[in-house]
């Protein structure tokens, strides 16, 4: 991690969120994020990295989760670690659909892999087992459909109902 | 919740405030649900934490107003990463989010997991239909497979029946190349013939090859034959020929060869891309280069091998009551599952994705196994258990979701392994569908059982809306279900249509009562005697239920 571009001994980076809190975090953890990894390689690290696309709540769920995730500094990780990092993932992504999807985005936006896998599939916990209303009710999704083209639909894929 | 909230005001007042604005507008909508209340205090506990790093900054804050009010719903996220989550779909999800909404629906329709479902099901499509490229090709595979799963009922429908006759002695294996919509048969009387899957009608047959041939596998590029000899007789298939074909072997000698290896009688065979898999009563199953014709690889066996099937770069083979589970490519043995039966293991089939094994033995059982691999460790665990037949099963073929078993009791059972599979999400994100860990002491009820035979069945095998099968009688019948959706659908209507005009003369029979004022007295007498009443009224529901049955 030394091996970029900037001084050695700032090791805290700066993050802005759209509403303009500002977090400290060390360089190492937010190296999780491949966009904010690249951005520090780039040199743009001179006082603030803006991220403009996470407000401040958001983006303080996502140090949360750098802070667990940042490379250990003795080497190679555990199994024990392993697990308790893995529950504590599974902790992290219990929360309610809006920040659910808020962190979805923004894995989305920074690229952390790790976080894109573990909310898409609690997405995909969500969806499972649930019937169409009720997928529309916990979502707030509009339906858009004509009751035709709904009726259509459902009679096309009869057997996913049954 | 603004309990709670006060509590984490201690830390960061400021930051509280913003989060407490947005719970109580998360709590707004999430009444109806207590649950995610608490995933809502869970969210605060964590934010609250989270005033010790935003302390130092936390004046810097502005107002509540920079908390953006917009609701952000699935529909918001960019399509790359809607198609992300749905990748951890099974098709039956998928098929439901795709009616939520029109933008869903685009995206879950679109997705390519569907080409994959198809696949992990029943392979690549026999006939590939020209497909547009690009967007139309991605929809049409949902297409395909929605088709596909609704058809698959067709085998609880009615059926016609070929019956095939033009062998002379019993027959002892049955191959349907649906592809080219062929079936190949042969048995004691040596003699290797090509019907016509749709007609039903001989098209040609090979000269006697010399001896009993027990295996015959084919597809659109070649045909194999196994003699109880311990040859392999194959013949390549001749551009031009409508037939793919030419079994009488009157061109020229070199589309056909014979393969002499084994030193007993061949029993099972099977192709895939690039070989041919034997297996034989001399205890080895032999790997062949399709195009070399080189053996291989030798798999060496503590018993007669009764059969086989490859996927991919294993291949599974029954031998004795044993079955075994080989990479094909170094030959080396993957897992042993000792005495599946009681007797001899007579028959065996595979599912698409190769993780499926299903058993048939002389004890009459058929059993399903699992196989799994976990770094360079294989296990297997058996999932489900039918005993639908009196006799040796001697043989069994598979077409998601049906396993098809004949047996010597001269029936075929039909078994429907759908509700055995659930869908796991592995931790890499791939989606591996497996079983349902069921009571393995429990046995399962076939779903349907075909009559018809009074003796001795040898083998069978299953397309998408046809089942074959030979045996004693040495004739070759073939179910034919093809119809079975278009009679079930005319039988509904034509319900429909009786239920009507019955309603219709009930209500003719009302009116005419009414005005000779026969329901008056009989409201009279309701009211007189309750009871009485009550019960007249149950009798008239039942006997509406009784006549609802009857129609």
């Amino acid at each position: 991690m030394s091996s970029t571009l900037c001084c050695s001994f700032a090791k805290n980076v700066t993050l802005r969120s759209s509403d303009g809190q500002t977090f400290e975090v060390e360089e190492a953890a937010a190296q999780v994020s491949q966009t904010i990894k690249r951005m520090i390689e780039d040199g743009c690290t001179g006082s603030v990295i803006p991220v403009p696309n996470l407000t401040g709540p958001v983006l303080a769920l996502v140090i949360e989760y750098f802070k667990k995730h940042s490379p250990p500094s003795d080497g190679c990780p555990t199994a024990l670690l392993e697990m308790e990092i893995k529950d504590w993932d599974a902790k992290f992504v219990a929360v309610d659909n809006d920040t659910l999807l808020d962190l979805t985005l923004a894995a989305h936006y920074l690229e952390i892999q790790g976080l894109l896998d573990l909310t898409c599939h609690r997405v995909a916990d969500i969806l499972n087992d649930n019937s169409v209303e009720k997928i529309r009710e916990i979502f707030h999704i509009k339906n858009d459909f004509t009751p035709e083209e709904e009726a259509e639909e459902r009679s096309k894929i009869q057997w996913a109902f049954e | 919740m603004a309990f709670e909230c006060q509590k984490g005001a201690g830390v960061s007042k400021k930051l509280v405030d913003c989060v407490e604005n947005s719970c109580e507008e998360q709590v707004e909508f999430s009444q109806f649900n207590s649950e995610q209340k608490t995933q809502t205090t869970a969210i605060l506990d964590l934010t609250s934490k989270k005033g010790s790093v935003t302390s130092a900054n936390s004046k810097h804050l502005l107002a509540n107003d920079v908390l953006p009010n917009l609701r952000l719903t699935i529909t918001d996220l960019p399509p790359a990463l809607l198609s992300e989550i749905f990748n951890s779909l099974d098709p039956k999800e998928l098929g439901i989010v795709s009616c939520v909404s029109a933008s869903l629906h685009r995206v879950a329709s679109d997705h390519h997991v569907w080409k994959k479902f198809y696949c992990e099901r029943w392979g690549l499509p026999t006939v590939l239909t020209p497909l547009g490229s690009g967007y139309s090709d991605e929809k049409s595979w949902k297409d395909l497979f929605v088709e596909r799963e609704f058809r698959s009922r067709t085998f609880m429908g009615r059926y016609s029946m070929d019956v095939l006759y033009g062998h002379t002695e019993a027959v002892r294996t049955v191959f349907l190349l649906a592809s080219a919509k062929l079936i190949f048969t042969s048995g004691y009387d040596s003699v290797v013939r090509m019907w016509n899957m749709e007609e039903g009608l001989s098209i040609a047959s090979s000269p006697p090859l010399g001896c009993t041939v027990r295996a015959v596998a084919a597809d659109t590029k070649l045909l194999v034959a196994g003699g109880t000899d311990g040859f392999i007789h194959g013949w390549r298939a001749v551009e031009g020929l409508q037939y793919l074909f030419d079994l009488r072997g009157s061109r020229s000698k070199n589309t056909e060869f014979r393969l002499w290896e084994h030193e007993g009688p061949i029993t099972s065979l099977a192709l895939d891309l690039t070989r041919i898999y034997s297996g034989s009563w001399d205890m080895t199953v032999r790997v062949w280069d399709r195009f070399s014709l080189k053996c291989l690889k030798v798999l060496r066996h503590s018993d007669w091998v009764w059969g086989l099937v490859p996927h991919d770069t294993t291949v599974a083979s029954t031998s004795g009551s044993d079955v075994y589970v080989w990479d094909s490519g170094s030959g080396t043995l993957m897992t042993i599952i000792h005495n599946a039966h009681v007797g001899n293991t007579y028959s065996l089939a595979r599912s698409h994705t190769g993780n499926f094994l299903f058993t048939g033995g002389e004890d009459g059982v058929i059993h399903m196994f699992e196989i799994s691999s976990h770094c360079a460790e294989t296990n297997f665990f058996q999932v489900a258990t039918w005993i639908p037949h009196t006799g040796p099963v001697h043989s069994l073929a598979f077409e998601f979701p049906w396993l098809v078993s004949a047996s010597s009791d001269g029936k075929l059972s039909l078994i429907d392994v759908r509700k055995l599979l659930r869908t796991n999400r592995s931790a890499s994100g791939t989606r591996v569908s497996r079983a349902k860990h069921a009571d393995r002491n429990s046995v399962e009820p076939p779903q349907r059982m075909l009559h018809g035979h009074g003796s001795n069945l040898f083998s069978v095998d299953i397309g998408a809306d046809r089942i074959v099968c030979g045996g004693e009688e040495g004739t070759v019948r073939i179910w034919n279900f093809s119809q079975a959706l278009e009679i079930e659908q005319r039988i509904q209507a034509l319900k429909g249509i009786r239920l009507e005009n019955r309603m219709r003369r009930r209500r003719n029979q009302l009116e005419r009562n009414s005005k000779g004022g026969w329901t008056d007295q009989c409201s009279v007498a309701a009211k007189k005697n309750p009871i009485n009443g009550d019960r007249s009224v149950a009798w008239h529901s039942k006997h509406r239920m009784s006549s609802k049955l009857k129609a």
